[in-house]
């Protein structure tokens, strides 16, 4: 029961992500530091694995 | 970065950005880069560094360095070709909702909620697969496919239990999960033609056929009780009562009593006089009853009248209630002669 309510707690924080994630290519920044829990890279993963869809990865220097 | 203004502005790449789960990773002294690039390792220190991960994590491209012009949409619309079925935020909630409750009820031996919720999923698909590698939708194909061997293994208990020659009396929970099996098998397309065959040799003797029909109605019950859809829930409640009604002083009626009074304690059905109605019921024929315009039809028998409201027992076992003012006259005729 504790891991239902708490997977179910993990998706409905990845499903609101997801209008900061993905209004047309807008792009979540994994900063340096702080990194905000979960971190982004992992709610983009949790996204990815709830919906399906697969994640578009740019890696580079912070401009 | 020129990527990211290009992704941001060029409306070519319109269309994929809802197919994506876009994120950009910062470089420069980052633990998640740190740990991102040694789990997708990538030659080249080019910048930026591109990757494409499908939902289960297998990644479908990597490559060092901006793709000019026409490179990154094909790269992406190859991507979106192997990343499969992707679902709404809504679907998603749905589908992992209904996987969560059929592995529950799977873990805890209770193969008709399992198969009840897993089929809830046809909607979506077919859940052996959801052509999705989203992660409930490839746990919704382990789960089928776990749900088959469980039944198929309740199945064959049953059967050795029925045929055990020490057990001379028959009962109506050696039936049950036979019934259970059949129904379960009735849910999903491809295993349709499996159902009948489950009870098909039972049904030829005479002595298991009551306890067939009493098994095969409650099984009816248990199965609206457990939908996730709220009009068959709520048909629930009136095909216990059917099983109460239909088979009074039997364990049947007993567990459908039980059954009822757990999802719905106040149900107006637990007060009814079994005894009393089952022995009016078998008077009274069944017939086609209609609306004042003609509108609605329905073949029922009567099984009470009173403050001016009818209660009908349809075909399908199901109990509805009825103004006797919308009822056409040749019913309402049929009334008074059955109040005399």
């Amino acid at each position: 029961m504790k891991s239902f309510i708490s997977g179910v707690i993990l998706l409905w924080a990845a499903l609101c992500t997801q209008s900061i994630l993905c209004t047309p290519f807008s792009v979540v920044h994994a900063q340096t530091v702080p990194s905000p829990q979960p971190s982004q890279v992992s709610q983009a993963l949790e996204l990815s694995k709830a919906t399906g869809r697969p994640i578009f990865v740019m890696a580079g220097r912070e401009t | 970065m020129a990527l990211l203004d290009r992704l941001q502005n060029d409306r070519s790449l319109s269309a994929f950005a809802r197919q994506f789960v876009s994120l950009k990773i910062v470089t420069d002294n980052n633990a998640e880069w740190r740990q991102w690039s040694r789990q997708y390792p990538m030659t080249g220190n080019a910048i930026p560094q591109l990757y494409v991960v499908r939902a289960d994590g297998e990644q479908l491209y990597g490559g060092a360095g901006s793709l000019p012009g026409d490179a990154l949409p094909q790269m992406l619309l190859a991507s979106v070709k192997r990343a499969g079925r992707f679902f709404t935020e809504e679907q998603a909630k749905f589908l992992y909702e209904s996987v969560e409750a059929s592995e529950q009820s799977l873990m805890s031996g209770n193969l008709l909620v399992a198969g009840v919720r897993l089929a809830d999923l046809l909607s979506l698909g077919s859940p052996s697969d959801l052509q999705s590698y989203a992660a409930s939708a490839l746990k919704a194909s382990e789960l089928h496919q776990e749900l088959r061997l469980q039944i198929e293994e309740a199945v064959n208990e049953a059967n050795d239990d029925l045929q055990n020659p020490e057990n001379v009396e028959l009962s109506i929970q050696q039936i049950i999960p036979l019934c259970e099996a059949e129904a379960i098998y009735e849910m999903f397309p491809q295993w349709r033609a499996d159902a009948k065959e489950v009870t098909r040799e039972l049904g030829k003797e005479d002595r298991y056929k009551p306890l067939l029909d009493q098994a095969a109605d409650l099984v009816r019950a248990r199965v609206a009780a457990s939908s996730s859809q709220v009009r068959l829930r709520g048909r629930a409640p009136s095909l216990f009562a059917n099983v109460m009604r239909k088979y009074p002083d039997t364990k049947a009626a007993s567990m459908a009593r039980a059954e009822l009074l757990a999802i719905d304690p106040d149900s107006k059905w637990l007060d009814m006089n079994v005894a009393a109605n089952s022995a009016s019921i078998t008077m009274v024929e069944f017939r086609e009853w209609s609306t004042l315009d003609g509108n609605f039809r329905t073949t029922a028998k009567l099984l009470q009248q009173e403050s001016g409201k009818v209660q009908l027992l349809k075909d399908s076992g199901e109990i509805i209630s009825v103004d006797v003012r919308v009822l056409s006259q040749r019913d309402q005729l049929y009334l008074k002669e059955m109040k005399r």
